[in-house]
């Protein structure tokens, strides 16, 4: 023991002895490691944000479906879903996406009746819609600032249909505890998001509230009695979502979006281990003749690749924790400069909203065992070929 | 009385390969070094001493022909138990092959930290040592801070620290003044007188006062051998 302690603490030794090779290990493992932790932060904190609203949401939502996708219902369903015995409010509620603005931004306009705005939308500037007012709405901080709106700015036709070309008003800037919805969402009122999507009497699903208990009793109730077909019309069929299927269905959305960024990382690891070999190269002469040197005097090849390896814990732990550090003050304050931009459509590499992440210790601890494989592939392959030749053919 | 032979060479050759030309540093050399004695590889530059000091040390091995450590031949040992035999040795070496970046005491004790020799014993002993070479106040300092002779005086240190059967040293007082060539070689010459076995190379064979056995190379061949009062040629 004491001698592998002794060996081991020759890696601290070793460390200091190549301070520029260390150095570069170190910032090549933050280069892979910092926007690693701060893409799964971000993504993690989504994940979160999404789960608390799922789980302080409604209990089913009820659409209709065709072909298997989902399609809106009419809004006189409402009047069925509450006369069944378990339910104890129905929500209607329209969900849609549109461009809007010479960039064609992307957004999301929610429409809910105007008493039923969440408790959690304050605004800014302006106010909320009036419900007997049309096309009034309030736009998320974030969208604000991208498309250079203000509490009273006109918005250009950006719906046309029968009744012709509408202009829309802003009437508020607003911000949420979810700051996500300030990226790209468009709140209004039912009969706003009716009239932009030129859906009369439809609404794209209704949040049904059940009594504790009668969740599965609703469910089933609905799937049998209630139909979503409009007059004259079938083939629809009612679809319901829990809010545990919800919960389930949403990190896949997400984790498509994590998945495309670890594809990135793998590319950018392959580099990173080629930047660490090509830096093992840094003073490698030098590092040749020291194990040289090590050799001769009677160090055994295992007791070298111990040195090695007790260098290279010591720098991936550097590496990890400082790698920990500056992704923790990328994500808090500099609000996930550029990479919020990867993980979040339609947000801006420098978001006007804070950007939600969530620190996890797996995470943290898998950036460890990378930085680990990073610098060990780089270092301990030199070290072993170097020490497996005669000390003075290492020492030439 | 009949010395018991500690290391022999028969037949050892080591070619270079550089580029498309081989060098012949030694060709077919055979030598026995009898335990306790004296030894001096002598010869102008390039006539094979090193290379021959570092195939008797197992820091090299030959192209062809056989080194024997009492009697086992070098080749088939592991690399493990390469690495154990040259702890039982101690090295001097031409340019003094310290690690710049540490510490005198530490580069004189570093071999014995595979032994797992704590970090305390080790200052302590590095201490003592380099009392005896006068130089205890200099324990702390970088290599790159010593003077040559020196630096010279910290790499016999380091050889003497892990308390070998045998010292090799490659040219040990080359680029000494003579203060410092003298202080050097009164080190090995004690070591000697202790009872240890001792191969030095040297362009200079007048250096020892001691009897010692003389190996004259010339291109990587013996050429004359002389021990104690008695002069034989190849």
């Amino acid at each position: 023991m004491g001698k592998f302690l002794q060996v081991s603490e020759t890696g601290l030794t070793a460390i200091l002895l190549h301070p520029l090779r260390s150095l570069v290990t170190i910032a090549a493992v933050l280069a892979v490691l910092v926007p690693y932790l701060v893409g799964v932060g971000i993504s993690k904190g989504i994940q979160d944000e999404a789960e608390v609203s799922v789980a302080f949401g409604a209990d089913l939502y009820v659409s209709g479906s065709q072909f298997g996708q989902k399609t809106p219902v009419a809004v006189r369903v409402k009047t069925d879903l509450e006369a069944i015995e378990g339910v104890t409010e129905v929500i209607p509620r329209i969900v849609g996406s549109m461009t809007i603005g010479r960039n064609r931004e992307n957004i999301v306009v929610l429409g809910l009746p105007r008493e039923k705005f969440p408790d959690t939308v304050s605004c800014l500037s302006g106010r909320l819609p009036k419900s007997a007012a049309l096309n009034e709405l309030v736009v998320g901080t974030e969208l604000a600032s991208r498309l250079n709106l203000q509490v009273g700015s006109i918005l250009p036709p950006f719906y046309r249909n029968v009744r012709g070309e509408r202009l829309s008003k802003v009437v508020g800037v607003f911000q949420a505890n979810a700051p996500l919805w300030q990226a790209r969402l468009v709140l209004t009122t039912l009969e706003t998001a009716a009239v932009l999507f030129d859906q009369p009497e439809q609404v794209s699903d209704f949040l049904v509230y059940c009594r504790p208990g009668y969740q599965e009793r609703v469910r089933s109730k609905i799937l049998q009695s209630i139909s979503v077909n409009k007059k004259g019309q079938d083939g629809l069929r009612t679809q319901v979502v829990g809010r545990e299927e919800l919960k389930a269905l949403l990190p896949a959305g997400l984790l498509q979006r994590e998945g495309i960024f670890n594809l990135h990382f793998v590319i950018a690891f392959c580099v990173a281990i080629l930047a660490i070999l090509v830096t093992s190269g840094f003073g490698l002469r030098e590092r040749r003749r020291e194990i040289g040197i090590l050799k001769a005097t009677g160090w055994q090849t295992d007791e070298i690749l111990l040195r090695s390896f007790a260098e290279g814990f010591l720098l991936s732990l550097a590496g990890a924790a400082l790698a920990i550090i500056l992704a923790f003050a990328w994500l808090q304050w500099f609000n996930g400069f550029w990479i919020a931009s990867v993980f979040l459509k339609g947000v801006d590499p420098v978001p006007a909203f804070r950007v939600p992440f969530h620190l996890a210790p797996a995470p943290a601890f898998l950036a460890f065992l990378l930085s680990l494989v990073v610098v060990l592939t780089g270092s301990l392959f030199s070290s072993w070929r170097t020490a497996i030749v005669a000390p003075m053919e290492a020492m030439r | 009385m009949s010395e018991s032979v500690l290391l022999e060479t028969r037949k050892i050759c080591k070619v270079y390969r550089t580029g498309q030309t081989d060098v012949h540093a030694l060709r077919e050399v055979t030598l026995t070094v009898a335990e306790g004695s004296l030894t001096l590889l002598t010869g102008p530059s390039g006539s094979g001493k090193t290379t021959l000091l570092s195939l008797l040390g197992a820091l090299d091995r030959p192209s062809s022909g056989q080194v024997l450590f009492r009697g086992s031949v070098l080749s088939s040992f592991s690399d493990v138990a390469l690495a154990r035999l040259r702890r039982r040795m101690g090295f001097v070496f031409q340019g003094f092959s310290l690690i710049a970046g540490l510490p005198v005491w530490e580069n004189i004790t570093y071999p014995l930290v595979p032994q797992g020799m704590p970090r305390r014993e080790r200052y302590a002993l590095a201490q003592q040592l380099l009392s005896q070479m006068g130089m205890a106040d200099k324990l702390d300092r970088s290599p790159i801070e010593l003077s040559g002779g020196e630096k010279q005086r910290v790499a016999v240190a380091r050889a003497f620290a892990g308390q070998p059967e045998v010292i090799f040293a490659d040219e040990p007082i080359s680029n000494l003044d003579a203060a410092n060539r003298q202080a050097v070689l009164s080190l090995l010459e004690e070591y000697h007188r202790s009872g240890h076995t001792l191969i030095l190379s040297t362009h200079d064979p007048g250096i020892v006062s001691l009897p010692c056995t003389v190996y004259e190379l010339e291109k990587g061949e013996v050429k004359a051998v002389t021990i104690p009062d008695k002069k034989l040629f190849d």
